[in-house]
């Protein structure tokens, strides 16, 4: 198979110096550092199929809004004979490939493939034509071979429906608004920037923290009014009370929130805060019956702990100065949430990257929560792809039916895109017609001709 | 910040602050059947920042920037607070 592939190497070669390439001008020289960047998983930009789904569609994809459309003509014929290529290695010996991997990167302008020996094939366009190197580490190992499906930008464990995965493209679509509003309630609001901090191993927005809050406030609401309450306050309310605002009284700040998410003190049980600590997110729990606070943190660091304890004093005393007239009605005079004992949540589940403290951190105000469930298998792109149709799809957005509208008008193609692959027998010819490149031509133009 | 030309009453301008964390607030004077927005993109400039770098809060809530400050209910003094959009690990 390589053998096939490195003599169509040699024919490239022979021709791409004397004859103008069309396709690959402009192009960049990629790096050779290729084998570490896939290792340590560098680059944000790669886009994965995996070995349950098929080649041919991850090119197909092309049409999608992640790479379509930025691509001139040049960068799509450079597409459409890498995926000669690819199903030409991929119809010579399908059963040999069982962990095939395929990385597609848009920069580098270079394909990766895995073939039968662990090793890493890697197709490259330069500007003198195309290069196939194979790496010298053997077993190389890219990510889970767990089967994926791809939804937008994400790889996801189980398929989603037509309606959704249009949904998700139209959420996270970059060549749309950014101030576009996506989820709107009475009182917040999340635009389209934010919900883009919902992309894999991006950092998670407080927009997105604060809409959780609030619709978790908005379900306490309509519960039985003698059930025992919490309070969920946004993502704002630490960011405006500990942040310097040159204020005499920094809490007074803090009592615009009081009216919309600190309703009857009397059933109040539990008040949740996020708070934000040197880009990080954690939670600090206030239970008010048994009069402690503690620290809920997905991430413990030692060397923040000290911030973290100031932190959560400077949120309890500017409760104190917003509750106490009417907390002592209810407890005694000698109730004060300074007094309050602050602890720190032991037995956490700690989240397994550097991305996701967001993601748990509004996952602590859920009833019961994460913390109960020791089985709990964080996977972050599930999680995060959950999570946003969640919040696009609850009846709680006030705009849901307009979203749905939208994107189920815009992303019409979606279905064409996601179709089935081309069979063997075709790809097969295609191979074959690969093979006899006439020599007159350049190979894009000889490769595009069996193509189209 | 907008003045008010000579032929038009007093009572189509509102005075708003909007504070942010930088200790520095700013003072608006604005028509009150104004899109907000135009405030708010005003501060964004004064403060060397493309429009979209803060949250604004008004009463402790995100409003939608498309409203007027009638529309907000909004009261002569009231100030706007920009804070910062916060991402964590």
């Amino acid at each position: 198979m390589l053998k096939e592939l490195l003599h169509q190497r040699q024919i490239m070669d022979r021709v791409a110096p004397h004859v103008h390439h069309p396709t690959t001008d402009n192009i960049k020289t990629p790096s050779h550092e290729f084998v570490s960047a896939q290792e340590n998983n560098v680059g944000a930009e790669f886009i994965e199929i995996s070995s349950n789904e098929s080649s041919a569609r991850g090119y197909d994809k092309i049409n999608s809004p992640y790479d379509g459309s930025s691509l001139n003509t040049k960068e799509r014929q450079l597409y459409q004979i890498l995926r000669t290529l690819e199903m030409a290695m991929d119809c010579e010996k399908t059963d040999a490939l069982p962990s095939k991997k395929m990385e597609m990167s848009k920069g580098k302008q270079e394909l990766i493939l895995k073939d039968s020996k662990e090793r890493l094939v890697m197709i490259q366009s330069t500007a003198k034509g195309m290069h196939i190197q194979t790496s010298k580490k053997k077993n190389v190992n890219l990510k889970s071979t767990q089967p994926r499906f791809l939804a937008g930008p994400f790889s996801v464990p189980t398929p989603f429906t037509e309606d959704e995965k249009k949904l998700i493209l139209y959420l996270f679509d970059d060549k749309l608004a950014e101030m576009d509003v996506v989820v709107r309630t009475e009182y917040s609001s999340i635009t389209r920037s934010s919900m883009r901090s919902l992309l894999p191993r991006a950092w998670i927005d407080g927009d997105i923290i604060t809409m959780y809050a609030e619709y978790k406030t908005i379900e306490e609401a309509q519960k039985d009014i003698t059930s025992p309450r919490c309070w969920f306050l946004p993502s704002y309310y630490s960011q405006v009370v500990l942040g310097d605002s040159g204020d005499l009284n920094p809490y007074r700040r803090a009592s615009r929130f009081q009216e919309r998410y600190m309703p009857q003190l009397e059933t109040c049980e539990k008040i949740y805060v996020p708070i934000h600590c040197e880009a990080h997110w954690y939670m600090l729990v206030i239970d008010i019956l048994r009069q402690t606070a503690d620290i809920w943190d997905s991430l413990e660091s030692l060397s923040q702990r000290e911030k973290m304890i100031n932190q959560s004093l400077t949120i309890l005393a500017s409760l104190d100065f917003l509750l106490l007239r009417e907390a002592r009605l209810r407890f005694g005079s000698n109730f004060n949430f300074l007094h309050f004992q602050l602890g720190r949540q032991t037995g956490l589940p700690q989240q397994p990257n550097d991305f996701d403290c967001g993601y748990y951190t509004l996952k602590y105000m859920d009833n019961p929560s994460i913390v109960a469930d020791q089985s709990y298998q964080h996977d972050s792109d599930y999680a995060r792809i959950l999570l946003a149709l969640y919040l696009a799809q609850s009846p709680l957005n006030d705009i849901r039916h307009k979203l749905m509208q939208d994107a189920s008008n815009g992303y019409g193609k979606c279905s064409a895109a996601d179709s089935q692959r081309a069979p063997c027998k075709q790809a097969s010819e295609l191979r074959k017609a690969a093979r006899n490149i006439n020599l007159n031509q350049t190979p894009s133009e000889a490769l595009l001709k069996t193509l189209l | 910040m907008e003045k008010s030309p000579d032929n038009i009453p007093d009572q189509h301008f509102i005075n708003l602050v909007v504070k942010g964390q930088d200790n520095d607030p700013l003072y608006f004077e604005f028509r009150r059947d104004w899109e907000i927005k135009k405030l708010l993109i005003t501060y964004c400039e004064k403060k060397d920042a493309q429009y979209g770098t803060f949250p604004f809060l008004i009463n402790g809530n995100r409003f939608p920037h498309i409203r007027t400050p009638d529309q907000l209910g909004l009261k002569d003094g009231d100030e706007i607070i920009a804070t910062f959009y916060a991402g964590g690990a």
